[in-house]
């Protein structure tokens, strides 16, 4: 299509976002360039075109002008399309009318210091969409159902939260959590952080009401295996692994437990004790039911015992229950999967591993806990006697380039926590902690911090520990410069407490995998949408994350994240249809061959062969399509394309940006 | 195999057993040296104070080393060890340097034609005579022998340079005393400097650093400690009675070199392997290891 001569009327807006783009490109001579288009029916620039004035200026002109499509020459789409829609509705023309030339994140912040040639650059791009946009067709949303319920995966305190949320509001909603019972690694601290209430016993009534809800469905044991589908229509396949424990006869007497000769590693206890073969992780479970572990059970393993079967008085052990699949609909999914301990091993300077009497934070909760391996007495494994000099090793792992880049946001907290514990548990002991800084920005921390400071007996050493070393007798010496007497220090100590960084859950990158989420951030977190506007949704609509699987957290910015991705999900659910957009391929089917590369490299299961008139074609779901345009780039006939960025279009673009 | 063997100045100048051993030791590993007799010092002196001229003595042995046709150097002494591999690195990433350098080389009639292998005892004994290979010459005797392994600072660090083991956590030296039936663990000094390059500015502390590693070392029960750097050798063997002098204590801790120590399992005396200049009590381990 040649400009020249065009019938269409186009409009042309540019914007200077204050100094951001005026500062660099030299608007007033692009606008001078392009108004000798012959189809520019105008062309203006506004000093702010996204604020109230500029967006009236634009509705008004569109009029008056009685242009029939728009180019806008600002930022990003992702941040400011559906407002300059809005204004294309508003001045009665079709949204898709409209195209937003990036010239600001694409070329004045990024040319800051060749403000000729971002000129030039801003000029082909602006000039390249107009090419584009004269072909472009008014499209219009269709509007698809919601299945309303939710999946929320990861029973911790983000996903009880969360889930809580959404069937408070009437929604179904399916918990599913991988191990025996939910509560996750707040179900381990013994206290919280800045206000020392027992962890459990405010943890706990939530998981009771999530066990009894009306609306929940609480899936413990069991692992998401498949999720198909698109937002407000979700496929989900959910593997119950075998119990061997009949849930629906068990009757929480334990009985089995106690008969139990078989013992194994406890991973509750952070492998600090050991617990039966059939077993509940900790006496606050929630199911109540216990499970057995074929791999330290007799009878899995060499076809003896059978005591907890002869013995439970419900005839609820059943050796004979299979993996079951069961498959949900829903219309949103909750990722709240959580986050593990880094593997501190890997930190050889601080010896974890190497030598006994070293344990990391969430271990020395255990120990603190009064349902813990001691029962809440603090012991050093290596030393048979109660530890009197203990020492506190901050960022473990973490804000090290050769382990974690980032700040674990809880370590400054527990290390003070943790001084409060063992001063408490024992009043003589002294305590080290080995801090280059404390970060106590949160509600109530720096009140905490002063307080754990004055009492006697707690030293903070503003320094990184550079080693610790382990003595023939048991005892434990940390090497560190203390820049205050500006001097190598050592302090020989008894029991050595690390604070591990935070990494994500093993279990996300295969949800990452199941959901195609994208890349990871370091640390293996999930990515939000945009850091700060959309920091619970993904890349993928209807997928909603909350909780430490985006990013370390503490449990009071957890459940504030919980409850916003589960506002998200309920008004999602409760508007009750979804409006696609209307990017999706299109095929021609007198070009089509119908030999299938496009199906094959469609990440959306989006495209079907099918047969027509006896010949094979390629047809497009569009409510499954994103429009991403892979196909396009696979396909040897150039028969299918994407609406509004068809191929004609892209010729057009590139024959003007090499004009 | 073929191997240009770089002395280094402190080997021939103070602990010649060093050389002897590990001569008389590879030849039975069918490696041949090549002991070149006009090189240089390696430039490790100046490295801290003339940074190009210790790159350019360095460059000067690549060139005069590339005359001779082999498949590596191998490197007696840590120093120059880290010397050769740092030079390789920097005049890799400094094409400018390396012009430079080569400009001067030229002018002496040598240049640096190809990039040779530099290799440490220890990847000699462990990747290239290999574990399997030892493991067959103890025969699988084993020792009640516990054997404290020092790899010294410069065979791995700076870590920022391509090492040849874990410069954090290195299991080489661990892997080939295990194969030879030893028992080895770890122990917090393991990596401790063991504080030769501080004999000359601060012999003092030099000296205490030495009776730290000593000291430390033999509280958690070693039988032996093996190092195979001579700067290494120096401190904990040759001056281990006057360290621990100068604390009021005895001598207490046996060392050896690695090559000493996998010759006396090859059967070869005590006098090829010049266990005669080892002035640590050695005695006290020695009748166990010969006890075959």
């Amino acid at each position: 299509m040649n400009i020249l001569d065009s019938s269409t009327k186009t409009a042309v807006f540019i914007c200077h976002c204050g100094t951001n783009i005026g500062g660099v490109i030299d608007i007033s001579k692009i606008i001078e360039n392009i108004k000798n288009i012959p189809s520019i029916a105008v062309a203006q620039d506004h000093r702010f075109l996204c604020s109230t004035d500029g967006i009236e200026t634009m509705i008004n002109s569109i009029k008056t002008s009685n242009a029939d499509r728009v180019v806008v020459a600002a930022c990003s789409f992702r941040t400011h399309e559906p407002l300059f829609q809005e204004a294309l509705h508003r001045a009665g023309l079709n949204p898709y009318l409209l195209e937003l030339v990036n010239i600001r994140e694409l070329c004045s912040w990024v040319h800051e210091n060749e403000r000729d040639r971002a000129t030039e650059k801003a000029l082909k791009m602006i000039r390249a969409a107009i090419m584009k946009i004269q072909d472009n067709q008014p499209l219009k949303r269709i509007r698809l159902p919601v299945t309303p319920a939710a999946l929320v995966i990861g029973g911790g305190i983000a996903g009880i939260r969360a889930a809580l949320d959404i069937a408070e509001a009437g929604f179904t909603v399916y918990l599913v959590e991988k191990e025996p019972s939910i509560g996750g690694n707040m179900a381990k601290l013994d206290k919280t952080f800045p206000t020392l209430d027992c962890s459990i016993c405010i943890l706990g009534p939530l998981m009771n009401i999530v066990a009894h809800h009306p609306n929940i469905k609480l899936y413990t044991y069991s692992e998401v295996i498949s999720i198909n589908g698109r937002v407000g229509d979700f496929s989900v396949k959910i593997l119950k692994k075998p119990r061997y424990v009949r849930e629906d006869l068990c009757r929480g007497c334990l009985i089995c437990i106690a008969k139990c000769p078989s013992k194994t590693v406890d991973e509750f206890n952070m492998g600090l004790s050991h617990r039966k073969a059939i077993y509940v992780p900790f006496p606050q479970a929630v199911p109540r039911i216990p499970v057995i572990d074929t791999a330290s059970c007799l009878y899995f393993q060499k076809g003896i015992c059978r005591a907890c079967e002869k013995l439970c008085p419900a005839n609820a052990i059943d050796f004979n229950q299979k993996e079951e699949v069961v498959e949900i609909k829903v219309g949103a999914i909750v990722v709240a999967t959580g986050f593990e301990e880094y593997n501190i091993s890997q930190v050889y300077e601080y010896s974890y591993g190497r030598y006994p009497n070293i344990v990391t934070g969430l271990q020395l909760e255990r120990l603190a806990s009064s349902y813990g391996p001691t029962e809440g007495r603090l012991i050093a494994p290596g030393l048979n006697r109660e530890p009197r000099r203990i020492a506190i090793i901050n960022c473990v792992g973490s804000r090290d380039e050769r382990h974690l880049p980032y700040c674990c946001r809880v370590g400054c907290m527990a290390s003070l926590k943790h001084s409060w514990y063992i001063k408490h548990l024992m009043p003589e002991a002294e305590v080290f902690i080995f801090a280059d800084e404390v970060r106590a920005s949160g509600k109530g921390f720096e009140e905490f911090y002063r307080r754990v400071r004055l009492i006697p007996g707690v030293y903070i050493v503003k320094s990184k520990a550079s080693e610790v070393r382990g003595n023939p007798d048991g005892t434990l010496t940390i090497k560190a410069f203390d820049p205050a007497i500006s001097s190598e220090i050592a302090i020989t100590v008894d029991l050595v407490v690390l604070e591990a960084g935070i990494v994500a859950s093993r279990g996300t990158e295969s949800i990452k995998n199941l959901l195609k989420l994208g890349a990871l951030n370091s640390g293996g977190f999930l990515i939000e949408l945009h850091p700060k506007l959309n920091p619970v949704e993904t890349a993928v609509d209807g997928v909603y994350i909350c909780g430490a699987v985006s990013g370390p957290k503490d449990i009071p910015d957890t459940v504030a994240q919980a409850s916003a991705a589960a506002s998200k999900v309920i008004s999602l659910l409760s508007r009750g249809y979804i409006e696609t957009q209307p990017y999706s391929a299109i095929v021609d089917e007198s070009r089509c061959s119908g030999c299938g590369v496009c199906s094959s490299v469609c990440e959306y299961s989006a495209i079907k062969i099918v047969k027509k008139k006896e010949r094979s074609v390629a047809v497009v779901d569009e409510a499954l399509c994103k429009g991403c345009g892979a196909c396009v780039g696979s396909c040897p006939s150039r028969a299918i394309e994407i609406a509004n960025l068809k191929l004609n279009q892209i010729d057009a673009m590139v024959a003007e940006i090499l004009r | 195999m073929r191997l240009a063997v770089f002395t280094g100045c402190f080997t021939l100048v103070k602990q010649i057993a060093v050389e002897a051993s590990m001569l008389k030791v590879i030849q039975y590993f069918n490696i041949e040296p090549i002991t070149p007799q006009k090189t240089n010092c390696c430039g490790f002196a100046f490295r801290s104070i003339a940074p190009n001229t210790s790159l350019y003595l360095t460059a000067r042995i690549l060139a005069y080393l590339n005359t001779f046709e082999s498949e590596g150097i191998l490197t007696l002494c840590n120093g120059c060890y880290l010397m050769l591999k740092e030079t390789i690195y920097r005049l890799k990433e400094n094409q400018r340097l390396l012009e430079i350098i080569r400009k001067h080389l030229k002018d002496e009639g040598i240049d640096i034609k190809s990039i040779p292998r530099i290799i440490h005892p220890i990847e000699l004994f462990h990747d290239i005579i290999g574990i399997e290979t030892l493991k067959n010459i103890a025969n699988k005797k084993q020792y009640n022998i516990s054997i404290a392994t020092h790899y010294g600072c410069h065979a791995l660090r700076p870590s920022t340079l391509p090492s040849f083991d874990n410069p954090l956590n290195p299991h080489k030296m661990e892997n080939i005393a295990e194969a030879l039936g030893f028992k080895t663990k770890d122990y917090p000094e393991r990596l401790d400097c063991c504080g030769a390059v501080l004999l000359a500015s601060k012999p003092e502390l030099a000296m205490k650093l030495a009776y730290s590693k000593i000291a430390g070392t033999a509280r958690w029960g070693f039988q032996l400690l093996i190092t195979t750097c001579p700067y290494c050798f120096e401190m904990l063997d040759s001056r281990q009675e006057a360290v621990m002098q100068m604390f009021g204590e005895e001598p207490k801790l046996p060392v050896m070199l690695l090559a000493q120590l996998i010759g006396l399992q090859l059967g070869l005396n005590e006098k090829d392997l010049a266990l005669n200049f080892n002035l640590s009590p050695i005695d006290r381990v020695l009748p166990q290891i010969l006890k075959r």
